[in-house]
């Protein structure tokens, strides 16, 4: 495909491939941050998610009239608190287990004193590093009128995004299952006379994380790829503005008595990626 | 690998070898067409800069700017006259006058030129009879460009350094002096915005130019261009 703006265009503006990594890095500089919180089983998580982007070799590709980011790098943390109400979890544990009881002459039942265990309610704070990822999204150049603007837009292929899924599977299982093992082992210590079940009342606190802690993980990483995907730089649907420009381009604002307004108006802007820059050709009503 | 550069019959070019930015961050170019429309719209807003005379009775003083009239010298009797500017049309070089004035004047690299006629008007006679007696004079003027900075926005002024007309016979001297000041101040009350379909988005430093050359060989002849660096 050749390269070519509109034939003649009015005005002619060209952004080189350096002052675009630059419109790019600094969509790409701020960090990230985004909360969400779910139920899986009888565990209740939240998770506050930090994201840091960085990086992103552009590539403009005239063949495909397509510009590549190459190895944008995301890393970050996500910091999961792990809350469970341990009676929802845990058996009722009575001491003594079974309560003698006889009828008393006066009526009535006279039984052996017995105190169940109030389950507490736990929360654990546990911080989740997300390994650095890397993704490499490519981009069509447009130009849209929009209101009373017209945007040079970058627009991603979401397809190019599909490699997104951060695998957070295969290393976090321990580090969630650790915290709470110590959690619960500590807070049943404080529990008088059951220090014998203690061993036992874990490993059922425990059991019941591993049935939903894939879940939890899941989560999480869902939402590190969607909140990746809400960046305005690879928002699918809303679309990345390197530059808005007026439509009607005041030259000589009003002045006194007989002195109009100046202005013209932009009535098409074609764009074309032509390496080492992107062009724009800008046409006047 | 880019396609070639290269200046096609029609004027239809492409993008080339080297590139329109040239090393720099941003480029920006204004054709002759671009600021043929902006002489349009000041003339069109604006009328008053080509408008004089020296009676409103039948002028609009929106429209018309209001100037002395002639003393009759040993008299205590004036005349009251008009001039009328047509809309210049500008010239970026390479382009040349065409018809050419009588005097070869080239429009050189970073020049640009302006054509227009003038109509000038003394109204003789007395109300209810005016008499109009009338001249027309072919006006060509070349001149070169400067960027103001403006805020964060670039300007570019015009300022011509030569005028020739033609139609005045032995007055042309004289007419052309004063109509270099004439045009000079109407010129000097508009400024063409070069960076304003950019600057607001794109806010840079003026890094090299205006020029109005072929120079970089990559970039399109008869525009007005400036590269910037990004703030």
């Amino acid at each position: 495909m050749r390269a070519a703006l509109a034939a003649n265009p009015d005005a002619t503006v060209a952004l080189s491939e350096t002052a675009l990594t630059a419109v790019i890095q600094k969509a790409l500089a701020n960090p990230i941050t985004a909360h969400d919180s779910g139920k899986w089983g009888p565990f209740e998580a939240g998770y506050d998610l930090e994201l840091y982007a960085e990086g992103g070799r552009v590539e403009l590709i005239n063949a495909a009239q397509q510009i590549n980011l190459n190895d944008v790098s995301f890393w970050g943390n996500a910091n999961l608190r792990l809350s469970l109400n341990l009676g929802n979890v845990l058996p009722r544990i009575c001491i003594p287990p079974d309560r003698i009881c006889i009828r008393s002459p006066w009526g009535g039942e006279i039984c052996t004193p017995q105190v169940c265990v109030d389950w507490p309610r736990i929360s654990v704070p546990i911080p989740l590093p997300i390994l650095r990822m890397k993704l490499s999204p490519f981009f069509q150049l447009a130009a849209e009128k929009a209101g009373d603007n017209w945007d040079i837009l970058m627009k991603v292929f979401p397809a190019s995004l599909l490699s997104l899924r951060p695998d957070l599977e295969y290393y976090l299982v321990d580090r969630i299952i650790n915290p709470l093992r110590e959690t619960v082992r500590r807070v049943l210590s404080g529990i008088p006379l059951i220090g014998g079940l203690i061993a036992n009342l874990v490993n059922s606190v425990l059991s019941a994380l591993r049935s939903v802690v894939s879940g939890i993980i899941r989560g999480i990483s869902e939402l590190v790829r969607q909140v990746i995907i809400m960046i305005n730089l690879f928002s699918p649907t809303i679309p990345f503005k390197i530059a808005s420009m007026p439509a009607r381009q005041i030259i000589l604002p009003k002045g006194d008595v007989g002195e109009g307004e100046v202005s013209l108006t932009i009535s098409d802007v074609s764009t074309t990626v032509a390496d080492p820059e992107i062009q724009l050709g800008i046409a006047f009503a | 690998m880019a396609p070639e550069l290269r200046f096609l019959a029609g004027n239809l070019w492409e993008v080339g070898d080297m590139s329109l930015t040239n090393g720099f961050d941003i480029y920006a170019a204004l054709s002759s067409v671009a600021m043929n429309k902006m002489i349009n719209s000041v003339a069109a807003s604006r009328p008053k800069y080509f408008n004089y005379s020296s009676s409103l009775a039948s002028h609009d003083p929106d429209v018309v700017t209001l100037v002395s009239p002639i003393l009759v010298p040993g008299t205590n009797q004036t005349i009251d006259y008009t001039i009328a500017l047509a809309t210049p049309a500008m010239l970026l070089y390479p382009d040349q006058f065409n018809p050419a004035p009588p005097v070869a004047m080239p429009i050189a690299a970073d020049q640009f030129g302006l054509a227009l006629h003038g109509d000038t008007c003394i109204v003789a006679g007395s109300l209810p009879n005016p008499l109009s007696i009338c001249a027309r004079i072919a006006i060509w003027a070349v001149g070169h460009t400067e960027v103001q900075q403006i805020g964060s926005g670039h300007h570019i002024s015009l300022t011509l350094d030569r005028v020739q007309i033609d139609g005045a016979g032995g007055f042309s001297p004289l007419l052309q002096y004063i109509l270099l000041m004439m045009l000079n101040g109407v010129l000097s009350r508009t400024r063409f915005p070069v960076s304003s379909v950019a600057q607001d988005a794109l806010p840079f430093r003026l890094a090299d130019g205006p020029e109005i050359n072929g120079q970089p060989a990559n970039t399109p002849p008869g525009q007005l261009k400036v590269w910037g660096a990004l703030l």
